[in-house]
């Protein structure tokens, strides 16, 4: 979500037109359909779909073409998901890394029903459009899937230990007030659990125009013993830097703003970094300074902010 | 009309004769051979403070004969257990929602937001370090009995196993809970079997090392009660009996389970209590002591009091009339 977006609501309802793409398949859905308030309240309770363990997933729903479904005939690929896209919006990261690693599984988690609805409505047109191509054949689509998930609650409940290999955070929800903070999607709390689910020497994109969002993420993952920052001389070759700085919804209308970009990536270690002996991470809230950090983060109203 | 229960926790210490019962904002010490009172921190019938402070959560720690404990003021307060005084006492950041000593002799806390903080009890200034964070409230810690594994477990289900004092790195999860986790307990006659519970209707046993879930026990709850209500209070266990006790919140009995073979634990006993069952305890022979809701003081309207025993004869286990062990406690005159 990008600066202006944060700031500004939206304005009254649309107006009620249908959306049509479903009358004819293939037909790609358009964005007015599907728009939603940016903000969402990962902290309450969505009435999420969410297996005990990732082992119980049905993964045939998604991935069509690498997964049969229960009762039919066809084999699976035997692959995993390995690509995350946390805060997916509306799928732009999906659908342009989708070819560019055809025969890797993608999955972008999207906590908000419209947008999860679009990205879900766009990727069916797409495989559609492209059914002649072969299942890891670029452009075929098969690849990629939307999830409607809490990524910060429920992760383990999805990918097992260092299943992932790589993790992206494209212009996360910058939470402006400090009482908001331990909502961010990166925290020191949570690398720990990105850590897990990123196998040793996965990499983690983070992007954003918010500059102090920026100097949060990067602060605590340099103070987080499993990541290491990856210089930007190092990401030359990685195909997948231009497609998280320009090929969102949100990084175009960045460019279009003439905002900044900030990029920040991380690779997850083998082993903790030497930082001698470690004394934990400095809260977030401080003894008796409870007026800005009050209330239950569980019973915060969806949309506080 | 219900009034404060006057005992709401219980807390045998590992190595002594010594039961701590907590009520409101007092501890007091019994001696668990003879029935005495062998402390007090406070005038029990002395008027409570206003606002009224409750000491909800107890931990001990064995090498500097500390326990400490948590109130719902936020207070950390530590009491030396040999003069049964406060000797520290600092502020949480947040009202903990459990605690624990570490095996390096550290207070940690686990609260609502799901942060988990070590704080050194005798530092009533020092900062808090953050260890780990759940994503939801912190129901319940513990650490392996080699002090190399912190297991931590929270509302969504969730039971994380992470290293410490590296605590950022995690080692894996038992993944199985349909509903919230509320207690875990780490069998201390079988360290790799970790045994947990909340709102399902049945206790977990894993293996934790590998979240490999050994056994489901079938917890016995009435048939004509809203299935909603069920919530496990606690969980202990005998090393020598090899016996697990635990509660089940507003019911009135204590169930008994038969850990012999840990890995296959079998339902032993009901023990009817007749009153809302708050905690339970062993003590070292095995004996079960009881602190009840909604009970009556010993002498006033029959023999129901606040402490119950059941003693263990054999196989068996039965409350003795007129118990003389649990009479002075029972007798206390108590604050409201």
């Amino acid at each position: 979500m990008s600066a202006a977006d944060a700031i500004t609501k939206l304005q009254g309802k649309r107006p009620l037109e249908e959306d049509t793409s479903e009358l004819t398949p293939g037909k790609l859905p358009q964005k007015k359909y599907f728009r939603q308030r940016a903000h969402a309240n990962p902290f309450s309770d969505h009435q999420l779909d969410y297996p005990v363990q990732p082992s119980d997933y049905d993964w045939s729903k998604h991935y069509p073409a690498h997964f049969p479904a229960a009762g039919t005939n066809g084999e699976a690929s035997g692959k995993e998901v390995e690509f995350a896209d946390i805060g997916c919006g509306y799928g732009g990261l999906l659908i342009a890394l989708s070819p560019l690693f055809p025969s890797t599984l993608m999955l972008g988690m999207e906590i908000r029903v419209k947008v999860e609805e679009y990205v879900e409505k766009r990727i069916q047109a797409l495989r559609s459009q492209n059914d002649s191509k072969g299942r890891d054949e670029a452009e075929s689509y098969q690849n990629i899937s939307v999830s409607r998930m809490n990524a910060m609650k429920f992760m383990p409940n999805f990918f097992k230990k260092g299943q992932l290999s790589k993790l992206f955070f494209l212009f996360p929800d910058p939470h402006f007030k400090k009482k908001k903070h331990k909502a961010r999607i990166v925290t020191s709390t949570l690398l720990a659990e990105y850590a897990y689910v990123l196998r040793p020497n996965g990499i983690l994109y983070t992007v954003t125009d918010v500059r102090d969002l920026h100097l949060w993420m990067v602060k605590h993952l340099d103070e987080h013993p499993l990541f290491e920052r990856i210089p930007e001389e190092d990401l030359r070759d990685d195909p997948c830097v231009p497609c998280v700085m320009g090929e969102t919804e949100e990084g175009k209308k960045v460019e279009r703003n003439k905002g900044d970009k900030f990029l920040a990536v991380y690779r997850r270690l083998e082993k903790g970094k030497e930082l001698g002996e470690w004394k934990g991470f400095k809260p977030i809230f401080e003894v008796g300074k409870d007026k800005d950090g009050e209330g239950d983060g569980e019973e915060e109203e969806a949309g506080d902010d | 009309m219900s009034h404060t229960p006057p005992f709401h926790r219980l807390l045998h210490l590992p190595h002594d004769d010594l039961l701590v019962l907590l009520h409101l904002d007092t501890v007091v010490v019994l001696n668990t051979t003879t029935g005495k009172i062998v402390a007090k921190t406070k005038d029990l019938s002395a008027p409570s403070t206003k606002p009224l402070t409750v000491y909800r959560w107890l931990a001990f720690d064995q090498s500097t004969n500390t326990l400490a404990i948590a109130a719902d003021n936020k207070e950390l307060a530590c009491f030396d257990a040999t003069k049964w005084e406060k000797v520290h006492t600092r502020e949480s950041i947040k009202r903990a929602n459990c605690v624990s000593f570490s095996p390096d002799g550290k207070l940690i806390i686990g609260d609502k937001f799901g942060d988990v903080y070590s704080v050194k009890r005798d530092d009533a200034e020092g900062q808090e370090s953050l260890i780990l964070g759940h994503v939801s409230m912190l129901t319940d810690l513990v650490f392996s009995q080699d002090g190399k594994f912190i297991i931590t477990a929270d509302r969504d289900e969730k039971i994380r196993v992470s290293h410490y004092p590296l605590a950022y790195d995690v080692e894996g999860f038992c993944l199985g809970h349909r509903s919230y986790v509320s207690k875990l307990h780490l069998l201390p006659f079988a360290s790799d079997i970790l045994l947990s519970g909340g709102g399902d209707p049945a206790i977990l046993s894993w293996d934790w090392q590998t979240g490999q879930i050994i056994q489901k026990i079938d917890l016995d709850f009435p048939s004509e009660a809203d299935p909603k209500s069920l919530a496990l209070t606690s969980i202990h266990s005998h090393s020598t009996t090899k016996l697990i006790a635990v509660t089940l919140e507003s019911q009135p009995y204590v169930l008994l389970y038969d850990a012999a073979d840990p890995r296959d634990v079998k339902f032993r006993e009901k023990v009817e209590v007749g009153t809302e069952v708050l905690d339970c305890e062993f003590d070292r022979e095995g004996n079960l002591w009881v602190v009840v809701g909604g009970g009556k003081g010993v002498g006033v309207e029959g023999v129901e009091g606040w402490v119950r025993r059941w003693r263990r004869e054999g196989e068996k286990f039965t409350e003795q009339k007129d118990d003389p062990l649990v009479a002075e406690l029972n007798a206390l005159k108590l604050s409201q």
